[in-house]
């Protein structure tokens, strides 16, 4: 599988996480993004019209959609990553629209603030607040219910579809500290095994080992 | 907050565009706060105004440097960028909510390597800042820190393995600095790497990645992609140091032999009076 | 006579596991807020001495946090113990970050200024937005009638952050601990920048879930409210 991929994308970071946390080997292409536009070439037009990344070939199935992209790897996966019932698979349809939104409001405030992408930088961090809260509160029901993922006892999709943009959020200027429920939920999926980072999104430290302290035997 | 019509900031040279990024259409800008405006003109050659004044524009390094003022000096000279069978790579730029001058001290800083850059730039337990050489050249005008070295897992994208890693850093004006560190293909040539810092106001800063690079094999995608990878892994520590401004106090903060280089910075902006950005010593 | 003291709530224990480290605030200051491994819960100043970073940012190992730039970590005293770039140095005691008090009652994690050396640097955190109660016991703990009368048996449901100054949520709600329909009680917490927590605890009975919601519409009460 190769994965047109760019560091600094959310929706790149999914799929480089699900196919790690999955051990789905991809081979990846950078793409010189910004400041290059090179996803705007006319090849890279040719394989996804609508001009996005990321961008996954799998032999004759091309797909230019983070959510598809999620689906066809979760469905391989099994064990719970798509879901076990029609109506957690539902459910999980729901999370991966939401993540869209996510993606055109915490996502945009990211994008304008950081690399100057066009849009009203207000706008996007309110509409982004509102969806943040959404989570929060969604995610503050599940532990009240005792679960710690979105969907069912285990992670899925649904998880990684939301991870990278809620995580990425301070870079568009929107503080996740208003937020325990979501604070608890990032620990959790940057706990799971084979868990990688992306810029921005730190890995738990807490889990490597401390080196030998000759203070702590005074 | 300090005067940007005072400071001696305003007859620096400061970046504002990547070259390739500069065509007829006027774009707006904003450095120190004063809105600027540039644009390349039909013969060709780069053009900025600002305030109803026409500023002192230069073009190097695949950038755009304007001055609101008087230039005080020539644009810096990086000798190795003229070498032939270098490869230039300009990065784009990122925005980052932080003081100017606290970008330049993070990027001449390598103690925070294993816990920022993990696994690539450096890695527990290999954390030790051993002692290296600072000193001021060019009639005090530049500050040079030598023979820093440091473990790294993943040198540079062309790197496939750990190395001990050479650095020179160097501060050629207040909002550049450059790095020369072991180039793996090439022993005996340095890559340089260098960031261009735009200071929109006192706590925002537009940086300007730059690589002057002898790698022939690297996709310009990859080179990019790993430099703003290291670049964006700092924006999240930038954008949270308390205060925004770099204090310039030397009680504010508590220095190690590991800072040398950053406290011979902050002596040196405190020397030449720049200070827009910096957090005023009260009186 | 100083000051009593003055305790607010800062979060619901159950939102700081062990090993874990948070943002909060006393009045006008930032506070890192963290969990050691064996379970200590400690209030610090949100900035570490070396280079100014959130130590909220950190992480925590046994009992020590660490800061996320250089990796400086801090015993449960607040003292710098090791400086990763100087493996073989011992820090100077010197090298302190300010504290906070920092109690832990009714499943809800309090805190409040110093005036001792250990808080130096922090008057701000006196001031504003009206703690709970005040007084402190010699060991510093909170007295008994420094807290608000809070049933024994409540467990925790949610902290929410209200677009709203503390005090005018507090005066909307009749005090800085009510309580509303459901058998919740509300903890109010002011915030920098005209902002307030609403901390929640449940008695035994109640429906968490169907609480959560009328959290979320009283929240959008008050916002609206002050929009108005
Ligand atoms: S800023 Fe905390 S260790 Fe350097
Ligand atoms: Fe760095």
């Amino acid at each position: 599988m190769i994965l047109h991929d760019w560091i600094l994308s959310p929706n790149c970071y999914k799929v480089r996480l699900l196919a790690a946390l999955t051990g789905q080997p991809l081979t990846l292409r950078a793409v010189n993004v910004h400041p290059g536009r090179d996803h705007l070439s006319d090849s890279y037009l040719a394989l996804n019209p609508a001009g996005t990344l990321p961008i996954l070939e799998d032999g004759d199935l091309v797909l230019g959609d983070s959510a598809a992209i999620l689906t066809l790897l979760g469905a391989r996966a099994g064990a719970g990553w798509s879901g076990q019932t029609p109506e957690d698979t539902a459910r999980i349809a729901g999370w991966l629209a939401f993540a869209q939104d996510l993606s055109g409001s915490a996502g945009q405030a990211r994008a304008i603030d950081m690399i100057g992408a066009p849009g009203s930088l207000p706008e996007a961090q309110a509409r982004g607040r509102a969806h943040l809260r959404r989570l929060e509160q969604a995610l503050a029901e599940r532990a009240l219910a005792g679960g710690t993922f979105l969907v069912g006892e285990t992670p899925s999709i649904a998880d990684i579809a939301c991870f990278p943009h809620v995580m990425l959020a301070p870079d568009g200027g929107l503080s996740l500290a208003p937020y325990p429920a979501i604070r608890l939920w990032s620990r959790a999926v940057r706990a799971l095994p084979g868990f990688i980072e992306m810029p921005g999104i730190h890995r738990l430290h807490e889990l490597s080992p401390e080196p030998e302290m000759e203070t702590e035997l005074r | 907050m300090t005067d940007p019509k005072t400071d001696p900031m305003k007859d620096q040279w400061l970046p504002v565009s990547m070259s390739a990024d500069l065509g007829p259409a006027r774009r707006d800008t904003v450095v120190m706060g004063v809105p600027v405006t540039i644009w390349r003109a039909s013969d060709g050659t780069a053009r900025a105004e600002a305030e109803g004044r026409t500023l002192a524009v230069t073009e190097d390094y695949d950038h755009l440097w304007i001055c609101l003022g008087t230039p005080a000096l020539p644009l810096f000279d990086i000798p190795e960028a003229r070498q032939p069978g270098r490869r230039f790579v300009p990065c784009g730029r990122v925005r980052v909510a932080c003081s100017p001058l606290r970008a330049i001290e993070n990027f001449l800083d390598i103690a925070h390597f294993p816990f920022v850059h993990t696994d690539i730039l450096g890695a527990e337990p290999q954390t030790e800042v051993t002692r290296y050489k600072v000193d001021l050249r060019e009639n005090d005008t530049e500050v040079w820190a030598t023979k820093v070295e440091f473990y790294q897992p993943q040198a540079s994208k062309s790197a496939t393995g750990g190395v001990l890693t050479e650095y020179s850093y160097r501060v050629p004006a207040p909002t550049v600095s450059v790095l020369y560190k072991t180039c793996p293909p090439r022993p005996g040539e340095r890559d340089v790497i260098a960031i261009f810092v735009q200071p929109v106001s006192e706590t925002v800063c537009d940086v300007w990645p730059w690589m002057a690079l002898f790698d022939d094999e690297s996709a310009q995608a990859d080179l990019v992609g790993f430099q703003q990878m290291i670049f964006v892994q700092d924006r999240s520590i930038l954008e949270n140091q308390v205060p925004a401004l770099l204090p310039l106090d030397p009680g504010r903060e508590i220095p190690t032999r590991a800072d040398l280089t950053s406290v011979a910075y902050r002596r040196y902006l405190k020397a030449h009076g720049f200070t827009y950005g910096a957090e005023l010593v009260p009186a | 006579m100083p000051d009593p003291i003055l305790w607010h709530p800062a979060a619901l224990s159950r939102d700081l596991p062990a090993a874990t480290v948070m943002p909060t605030a006393c009045g006008d200051v930032e506070v890192a807020l963290w969990r050691s491994a064996g379970g200590r819960v400690s209030a610090w100043y949100d900035r570490c001495p070396h280079r100014g970073m959130r130590l909220s940012h950190g992480f925590v190992r046994g009992e020590m946090l660490s800061c996320i730039y250089h990796g400086w970590r801090f015993d449960t005293e607040a003292v710098c113990r090791k400086i990763p770039a100087h493996p073989d140095l011992t820090p100077p005691e010197t090298i302190t970050v300010p504290r906070f008090r920092a109690a832990e009652r009714h499943g809800v994690i309090w805190i409040a200024p110093r005036s001792d050396a250990a808080g130096q640097g922090q008057e701000a955190g006196q001031g504003q937005g009206r703690g709970q109660g005040r007084g402190t016991l010699d060991d510093g703990d909170p007295a008994p009638d420094a807290l608000p009368p809070l049933p024994g048996d409540l467990g925790p449901l949610r902290s929410l952050q209200v677009a709203r100054d503390g005090a005018a949520v507090a005066d909307a709600l009749g005090g800085w601990h009510a309580r509303v329909a459901g058998g919740v009680h509300v903890l109010v917490q002011a915030l920098p920048g005209g902002h307030a927590a609403l901390h929640s605890l449940i008695d035994p009975e109640g429906d968490a879930i169907a609480a959560s919601r009328r959290l979320e519409a009283l929240r959008r009460d008050l916002e609206s409210e002050a929009a108005a």
